[in-house]
């Protein structure tokens, strides 16, 4: 049966080729139940829909895809998208089978619903929205972008995905979740011979989108419905969410919460990438230095707890108190930061300031003026004043915000407390006042 | 008769609610320990006389260099409450007594002058110290302890920052002995 259907497309699409190596669903199967690696796709429950299988070839290499859910599954009259994932196999001329997952992401299905009977990896008719293609352990093998069919941009890039496992608890215990994805569009300059080889000269990034949608039912059986909120402005209080619920910089933040009884400050930077380097420190440990790349977007460090640095005259233990907020130092790092992004075409809103420490985490983003970021402070003058706001205000919070408020013109700073149960709290001051208020990140 | 009392209660109550807020300048350290509010009006006040004993001139000399410290005391005016500090300038000279670093002419508010942060114990005092090159690190807590035994013998060091630097910036080297340092009163 497969194998009519095989020679069927292959008469459609394309002359029949000398070494026709043929694609057995049996030996597809034992191989898929070999290599499937069920834990790293955990909203794929069910097994592939064997009876739906697609089959045709393209540029001489045979394929099969398999749906793991049937098209009368998914709820069209509700949905504005559709998440599909298919088995994809395809058998080269070197006769090796090889297996992956492509996520078919279809937006706006009630203007462009296209035909998922033909629609296939090769084929994206009429497609509006995202294919990727992963191996069998759900790692990245590429993306690409559809308009009605026709890749769009070039190649893109996830660069930076919410932890599918993280979805999946989530949708647990809230039903729907914001998942956003940044897209890197990369441009490239190349030479096409008449051969129709292409030499590729130099490629540069050209921008970044952040694109972002919610998840609201459990994916039962492969992708499941989808619900696409395009264009939606995340608020601070959405990307210090995301951020928090993102798997690596959880795993940050844990490691970072065991050493604050270190007498030096550990971290790390972020780049847009979504890779992390650890931070090295010099002064004999007593600073911590932080590169500035082109496409850092983010760190995370502690502050230390309180330390004995020896003994006074007496004997008695000189107790050393470090300030558990964010220091001038860290507030023209991330003011760096931004200027960063916004010369770099980084979005600003990725920016952020973490501090670890035994009395809170905190973040900074920015909400100001991209167009009047104060990049030149002098932190000779506003360490001294910054010390004077924590004599006056006992609360860390407070004397942060005022000093913020007085001293740095055009801060642009938000102040977020993440507490240890994960609810996030805006901390302000109150209008025209120097008391303190928080408001919980809904 | 009964409506007298009562204004005369009303009056006393509203002055003695008018009075600031006297904390002894041994108690601010829980203030700040356990962030409690420090009201408007509030004075830090060194009710004990705690920091005269600081007060004066102290000489010492550590790698070479001889060092002078001059302690004052001031009560300094912020945000709406007085505390009774001390500030600390000091005066660097290298064994040809060729001036290394002098901030003894500069003004209470000159941002490279010591600032007292808050007493530690009775004899011991912990100040701001923030150096030109703070960007890089260069600044910190200063300890200063006086000897219980003797009070013209004090100790003095600087345990610096623990603070994110550029990576533009080259390794600093503190002025401010980070081992204790004797020195003498004058």
């Amino acid at each position: 049966m497969v194998c009519l259907m095989l020679f069927t497309c292959q008469k459609e699409e394309e002359p029949f080729h000398e070494q026709q190596v043929s694609l057995d669903i049996e030996t597809v199967k034992q191989a898929f139940n070999k290599q499937f690696n069920k834990k790293a796709f955990s909203s794929i429950t069910n097994d592939p829909l064997w009876e739906n299988v697609l089959s045709y070839r393209k540029d001489n290499i045979n394929y099969l895809e398999v749906p793991f859910r049937s098209l009368d599954q998914f709820d069209l009259e509700l949905s504005t998208s559709i998440s599909m994932d298919r088995l994809l196999a395809s058998i080269g001329k070197d006769g090796n089978l090889s297996l992956n997952i492509v996520h078919y992401f279809t937006q706006d299905v009630n203007r462009h619903l296209p035909d998922f009977t033909q629609l296939n990896y090769t084929n994206p008719s009429e497609l509006n929205g995202f294919v990727t293609l992963y191996d069998m352990d759900k790692r990245l093998i590429s993306v690409n972008r559809y308009n009605n069919g026709k890749l769009s941009k070039g190649t893109y890039d996830i660069i930076k995905k919410k932890d599918k496992n993280n979805i999946d608890n989530l949708r647990v215990d809230e039903g729907c979740e914001m998942v956003e994805e940044t897209i890197q569009t990369i441009g490239c300059w190349f030479w096409l011979y008449e051969s129709g080889q292409v030499e590729i000269i130099s490629c540069e990034t050209v921008g970044y989108e952040t694109i972002s949608y919610e998840v609201c039912d459990g994916g039962d059986g492969g992708g499941g419905t989808t619900v696409v909120t395009q264009n939606t402005q995340l608020t601070p209080c959405d990307k210090v969410k995301s951020l928090n619920i993102n798997a690596a910089f959880k795993a940050k933040i844990d490691y970072l919460s065991t050493k604050t009884g270190l007498q030096q400050e550990t971290g790390f930077s972020q780049n847009v990438g979504g890779n992390y380097s650890a931070l090295t420190t010099t002064s004999n440990g007593h600073s911590l230095r932080i590169p500035i790349t082109n496409s850092t977007i983010g760190f995370t460090h502690t502050h230390i707890d309180n330390y004995e640095d020896g003994v006074d005259e007496n004997g008695d233990p000189l107790e050393t108190r470090p300030i558990k907020m964010f220091s001038p130092n860290d507030i023209k790092t991330f003011l760096s930061m931004v200027n960063n992004a916004k010369n770099n075409n980084i979005p600003i809103a990725d920016v952020y300031a973490s501090m670890v420490s035994s009395s809170g985490n905190y973040m900074l983003k920015f909400t100001g003026d991209k167009n009047s970021i104060n990049t030149s402070l002098n932190i000779s003058e506003l360490n001294n004043k910054y010390r004077k706001y924590f004599n006056r205000y006992s609360s860390k919070e407070r004397a942060f915000l005022n000093f913020v408020k007085n001293e740095i013109s055009n801060a642009g700073i938000s102040l977020f407390k993440i507490k240890s149960n994960g609810v996030i709290k805006e901390k302000k001051l109150k209008n025209n006042s120097t008391q303190t208020e928080s408001n919980t990140c809904q | 008769m009964m409506k007298k009392t009562f204004i005369i209660l009303i009056t006393v109550m509203s002055i003695m609610s008018c009075k600031a807020q006297i904390i002894p300048i041994e108690d601010h350290i829980n203030y700040y320990d356990n962030e409690i509010e420090i009201a408007d009006g509030a004075y830090i006040k060194d009710v004990n006389n705690l920091l005269p004993k600081f007060i004066g001139t102290w000489l010492g000399n550590y790698n070479n260099k001889n060092y002078e410290f001059v302690i004052t005391k001031i009560t300094d005016n912020f945000l709406g409450i007085s505390n009774d500090i001390l500030q600390m300038r000091f005066k660097i000279t290298d064994a040809n007594g060729n001036i290394i670093d002098d901030t003894t002419n500069l003004p209470n508010n000159s941002s490279l002058v010591c600032n007292g942060r808050f007493i530690l114990r009775s004899h011991t005092y912990v100040l701001s110290y923030v150096g030109n090159n703070a960007e890089c690190g260069e600044s910190g807590d200063i300890f200063i302890s006086i000897n219980i035994n003797n009070n013209n013998s004090m100790e003095l060091k600087l345990s610096p920052d623990k603070d994110l630097i550029s990576d533009n910036c080259n390794s600093i080297s503190f002025i401010i002995p980070t081992e204790p340092i004797s020195l003498t009163k004058q």
